[in-house]
């Protein structure tokens, strides 16, 4: 397993439940948008790409996340554009859960939460 | 109501300005005549606006009204019932090729003379009220029964009404304005000199859909004339491949070319050689057949000509399509569209005929209800401008060309 190093909590896990997200605010990052997908937690910026607008105002559909303002679609374990009109990714980042918390963490690798 | 003389008020355009790879006042620049104005609501939802157009536009215009597909055999007639013109039209295509267009009109007490929509050409149209006859070659009055009981002064009068009648390219084309506007070939101008010959006899597989719609018959051609919907427009239009409409990195797409042809006019899109699409892309762009050494006269996978006034004549894929629309009343229009393949070669072919019109069909069922809709918005009055962005370009020169028209500048 790759060394990770937990950066910032970002919630309860239990505030997200399987097949939902939540925009998460904290000091110094921007929006994030933590989805739970059948149990695995993904964290993506919040903002689309494309017209700007929140994500965490769209459903969340298998492991995309499709925009309230223009339909386009985005896979939250990747962040990349699945559906027009968005084209541009979206920053994903890796995170963890641990003791009821999902953390942001510094590695890339990331880890099965 | 606006006063319709009186087009909305010049404006200073306010917009992204010149931007090296994405300028954005590429077609401003190139087509100053056009400029950047917004257009005005009356012109979709008056019916004084509605009475010059068919006045001044469609009876002094020439119109197309089919092709020599439309016949069913090499001698034959079609029907073409035409409501804004409010004519009957039986038009003829004689054993020597020669295509003429006649008044759907018996001279003896007006009946409508032939109420088929086609078939082979007989050596005598009948009437079916009281039998008088028309010769197919020429419409000539050919025998009228028990024509004893009937005073005559000169008989001769008493043909069939022809009707201008021209072709280009196997298009059958009319024009009820008998000497006062120019010949087909100059109204088609550089649009009929570029297209003169590709190979449309080839297309020989053909389907309609002749679809009614609450809108005005401008809502229809102003929708379709832009392709900045494409990308939005869901859940079928933003499935349409990138390799014919690319998106930049912004996720919107471009107008590659735009030429004004007269009276006319064409867009391309732009598009993207390295395009790696989706699997679903893919599946989608495969139902698009390639006919091995048919080429259509392509300079991107998506080219849009507006013929002025009512008809589209697009290449999509290697494959075609064309529009007809047709305004019935200021807010009522058939929107004829047609599909045009070659004849499939064997079954594979047949099948990806059927899966891309099957495909456009669907697509063109998603813009039916915008059309709707825009109307709706239109007809409501809430604003009496709307506006035009640089990739509209097309819709503006078409609204610059029918004032023209109507003003009397018909070229």
């Amino acid at each position: 397993m790759t060394e990770t190093e937990l950066v910032q909590a970002l919630c309860d896990s239990a505030e997200v439940p399987e097949g939902e997200v939540l925009a998460v605010e904290r000091p110094g990052l921007p929006t994030l948008l933590v989805c739970n997908v059948d149990g695995t937690y993904h964290v993506v910026d919040d903002l689309c790409s494309h017209g700007a607008s929140s994500l965490a105002e769209g459903r969340l559909i298998g492991c995309e996340i499709e925009c309230a303002l223009h339909k386009g679609r985005f896979d939250v374990t990747n962040g990349r554009a699945t559906r027009r009109p968005s084209k541009k990714p979206i920053s994903s980042h890796a995170c963890v859960v641990r003791d009821g918390h999902v953390f942001l963490v510094n590695s890339s690798e990331g880890e099965t939460a | 109501m606006t006063d319709l003389q009186v087009r909305p008020s010049e404006t200073e355009p306010i917009g992204p300005e010149e931007d090296g790879d994405t300028a954005t006042r590429r077609w401003a620049t190139a087509y100053p005549e056009l400029g950047t104005e917004p257009i005005s609501t009356d012109r979709f939802i008056s019916e004084e606006f509605f009475e010059r157009e068919r006045k001044e536009v469609f009876a002094k215009s020439w119109v197309n009204v089919g092709s020599n597909h439309d016949f069913p055999s090499a001698a034959a007639f079609f029907v073409r019932d035409i409501k804004v013109l409010g004519v009957s039209l039986l038009v003829v295509r004689t054993d020597d090729g020669k295509v003429q267009a006649y008044h759907n009109v018996c001279s003896h007490r007006g009946n409508k003379l032939i109420w088929e929509q086609n078939g082979p050409c007989p050596k005598v149209f009948a009437c079916r009220f009281h039998g008088w006859g028309y010769q197919a070659t020429d419409g000539a009055l050919a025998s009228i029964p028990d024509e004893e009981q009937f005073y005559f002064s000169d008989k001769s009068t008493l043909d069939l009404v022809p009707v201008r009648t021209d072709t280009w390219n196997g298009f059958i084309f009319v024009n009820l304005d008998d000497d006062g506007t120019v010949d087909l070939h100059e109204h088609l101008g550089p649009l009929g000199e570029k297209l003169a010959d590709f190979p449309f006899e080839k297309l020989t597989m053909e389907y309609r859909y002749d679809v009614p719609e609450k809108a005005n018959w401008k809502v229809a051609l102003d929708a379709q004339n832009e392709i900045y919907h494409v990308p939005m427009l869901a859940p079928v239009h933003r499935f349409l491949s990138g390799g014919a409409f690319h998106t930049n990195d912004d996720g919107y797409t471009r107008v590659h070319t735009f030429d004004r042809l007269g009276l006319h006019s064409v867009y391309t899109s732009e598009s993207d050689d390295d395009f790696q699409d989706t699997d679903s892309g893919v599946a989608n762009a495969a139902t698009h057949p390639a006919f091995g050494v048919l080429q259509l006269p392509l300079e991107t996978p998506f080219a849009f000509h507006v013929v002025f006034p009512n008809m589209v004549l697009a290449f999509f894929n290697n494959s075609m399509f064309t529009y007809n629309i047709w305004p019935e009343a200021v807010d009522q229009t058939t929107w004829e569209i047609r599909l045009h393949y070659p004849k499939p070669t064997n079954l594979a072919e047949r099948v990806l005929v059927e899966q891309a019109k099957s495909r456009f069909r669907d697509l063109l069922c998603e813009d039916q209800a915008g059309h709707e809709a825009l109307q709706v918005g239109l007809t409501s009055q809430a604003r009496d401008i709307f506006v035009l962005g640089e990739q509209e370009v097309q819709i503006r020169a078409f609204h610059h060309n029918l004032d023209n028209y109507m003003d009397g500048v018909r070229r």
